[in-house]
């Protein structure tokens, strides 16, 4: 239902899925890109840290050796307490005191179960081979020389498949002290002419760098976490992204169809509701019909085990009267079927409203009565102008029908019995009236003669169902019929609504 | 039986379904006088000698009232109900006799203090044997507060 609703395969839905996952992929590869490099530079930031603490340190060295080793060498051989000719790399090239220490500083490291770190010191034109520039490096030699503003360069390189962190610095600036080994052959001292034949690291000049010093770290493991990091954080805020989306979409689902379920659930009571009503009124109905069918029923058995007694005990004297019960009483019984037929039928029969003149209706109604009228000299007044209704013209010219024949039933012992037909303002709004001036009827039975076979006068003709009838009808037409009199003797009036052209 | 005159008050609206009451009752002969009456407000008014029953002598105080439950104006069970909560007229003995089988009346009237419901058979027979029962069981055999 509601899953399958999310992860429908209906086409508009596949669109709409496919950009769902679109933006929060997009937004993911950017997030992703984004976060790999502020991690990685983060990482190789703290990875030249790490090269930057050592140079540093070895930068130290070379320092001590410049301003303190050196100078105090220099002077004690002034002083006469040195050779002129002495000259050993180990005390005299700081290049081999750095390297020689970088290897003891390895070694240490490795016995910390650390990597080591390459270092090396880099000249174009190096006394020692191993200390040869390669084309990298005497690019950045140059480099250095010609802008004093680049002060480092750093570089990530892979060596034999693995990934470094290249760093470099340039060397200290050629002093005049450097010159005493590292000017002229001539002027070097004779143990180190005698070491290092050729002009290897001769000739420099002063206010130059003639080296870069660099240190190679490994970084592959620095290069996975970030990876790993980037993937991971990545796959968070893509999930957090894709759960939010969803989110958004299932509670406008959930909402949607809360929204059809209330709906259906509003509908379901209302037709409940309606179903009630008309199962009570079933109920009313098939009760009324029963009583009321079983009546006659009684009278019929009843005169004729009567008239079976009376034939058996040779009295004839009041069997043509009982048989003409039986007869009248069966009789009674096929008229209610009718009429409970007719009246059902009006529940399920009714056409549909055309605009008719109530005018022609009347006049309709008063033709069909024509023969009662006439016989019974009753005076019919009916008001000019009756406005034109939307009704089932059959129909209502039935409830008009029926309404003055109850008017000319009821019209009792008088010597000028008259019905009014017309309209005027009621609390119901504009309203359709028959009006006689009869035996009326008394306040407290208005009501009940609406009722189903209810009859105030057990005797009259009829069985009752015509008022229940006209009620349906007009009930049917989303109208209202009531009745009202000012007692016995005082006339009825009948008042019902109907649709006018003007209110619909 | 002592003799003495025994009336019943018959509210009953539908006259086939009187006059094969009446028939029955005079059959059985136990009854003096069978007063009938078609409606509610007539019963009323027989009971509390009003209106056209005004005359006590002529229209003297049922034994017993067999009242039909539907009846035009006032309805039968209205009909009860006053009788029942009159001190006047609560001590006569009122049968239901009605058409209706259905249990809500039969529950209402009990609830309204009748002191026997009985439905109309449709059987000839059995309604006259009925009525013979009813006549004998409560003008001879049972015991009357007067």
């Amino acid at each position: 239902m509601l899953t399958t609703e999310v992860f429908s395969t209906r086409q508009k839905a596949l669109k709409g899925r496919l950009g769902l996952l679109l933006i929060p992929l997009v937004l993911a590869i950017i997030v992703a890109v984004a976060l790999y490099f502020a991690i990685s530079s983060y990482l190789l930031n703290d990875a030249t840290d790490k090269i930057r603490n050592v140079l540093l340190s070895q930068r130290g060295l070379h320092l001590y050796i410049q301003k303190v080793m050196h100078p105090t060498f220099y002077r004690d051989r002034e002083r006469g307490m040195i050779s002129k000719e002495y000259y050993a790399p180990e005390i005299f090239s700081s290049s081999f005191i750095v390297r020689t220490m970088h290897d003891f500083y390895n070694a240490e490291r490795k016995k910390d179960g650390l990597p080591p770190i390459y270092y090396k010191m880099a000249s174009i034109n190096p006394r020692n081979p191993v200390n040869r520039a390669d084309q990298m490096e005497a690019a950045l030699i140059r480099l250095f020389n010609e802008n004093r503003d680049i002060r480092e360069f750093k570089q990530v390189v892979t060596v034999n498949g693995k990934k470094y962190l290249y760093y470099a610095r340039p060397f200290l600036e050629t002093t005049q002290a450097c010159l005493r080994c590292h000017g002229k052959r001539e002027e070097a001292p004779i143990g180190l002419q005698a070491l290092y034949p050729g002009q290897g690291g001769f000739n420099e000049k002063a206010g130059v760098f003639r080296a870069v010093e660099s240190l190679r770290m490994p970084i592959e493991g620095e290069m996975t976490s970030a990876i790993i990091l980037t993937a991971s954080i990545t796959v968070g805020i893509l999930t957090l992204l894709i759960l939010l989306l969803f989110n958004t979409r299932l509670r406008t689902l959930v909402r949607a169809q809360t929204e059809d379920l209330t709906q259906e659930v509003a509908e379901r009571k209302a037709r409940e509701t309606e179903l009630e009503g008309k199962n009570a009124e079933l109920e009313r109905f098939t009760y009324t019909v029963s009583h009321d069918l079983k009546s006659p029923l009684i009278t019929i058995k009843g005169f004729a085990g009567s008239v079976l007694k009376d034939v058996k005990n040779g009295r004839h004297d009041r069997l043509e009267r009982d048989l003409q019960r039986i007869t009248e009483a069966a009789d009674k019984m096929g008229m209610l079927l009718n009429d409970l037929l007719e009246l059902s039928r009006i529940g399920r029969m009714i056409n549909p409203p055309v605009s008719c003149s109530m005018q022609e209706l009347v006049q309709e109604a008063l033709a069909a009565l024509e023969e009662s009228i006439k016989r019974t000299d009753v005076t019919i007044k009916v008001q000019p102008d009756l406005p034109i209704v939307l009704v089932d013209k059959m129909r209502i010219i039935e409830v008009l029908q029926n309404l003055i024949e109850n008017a000319i039933k009821y019209r009792g012992d008088q010597p000028d019995p008259t019905i009014e037909i017309g309209k005027t303002e009621t609390e119901h709004g504009i309203a359709f009236y028959v009006r006689d001036n009869g035996i009326g009827i008394e306040r407290d039975y208005l009501e009940t003669v609406f009722g189903l076979f209810n009859k105030l006068d057990a005797q009259s003709d009829g069985t009752g169902i015509g008022l229940a009838l006209v009620r349906r009808v007009i009930e049917f037409h989303g109208g209202q019929v009531w009745a009202d009199s000012n007692g016995s003797g005082h006339g009825t009036t009948f008042y019902f609504t109907l649709p006018t052209s003007k209110t619909v | 039986m002592t003799g003495e005159p025994l009336s019943i008050l018959l509210v009953e609206d539908n006259p086939d379904h009187a006059e094969l009451a009446i028939r029955n009752l005079d059959d059985a002969k136990i009854v003096n006088k069978v007063h009938h009456v078609q409606d509610g407000q007539e019963a009323l008014d027989f009971l509390y000698n009003r209106g056209q029953y005004a005359d006590c002598a002529a229209y003297p105080r049922p034994h017993l009232v067999l009242l039909d439950l539907r009846l035009p104006k006032v309805d039968g069970l209205e009909v009860l109900k006053e009788i029942k909560s009159s001190d006047l007229l609560k001590t006569i003995p009122v049968v239901i006799l009605t058409t209706s089988s259905a249990e809500r009346d039969l529950a209402m009237a009990y609830e309204h203090h009748a002191n026997s419901y009985v439905t109309k058979p449709v059987d000839f027979e059995t309604f006259s044997s009925l009525l013979q029962d009813l006549g004998y069981y409560w003008l001879a055999w049972n015991k009357r507060p007067w």
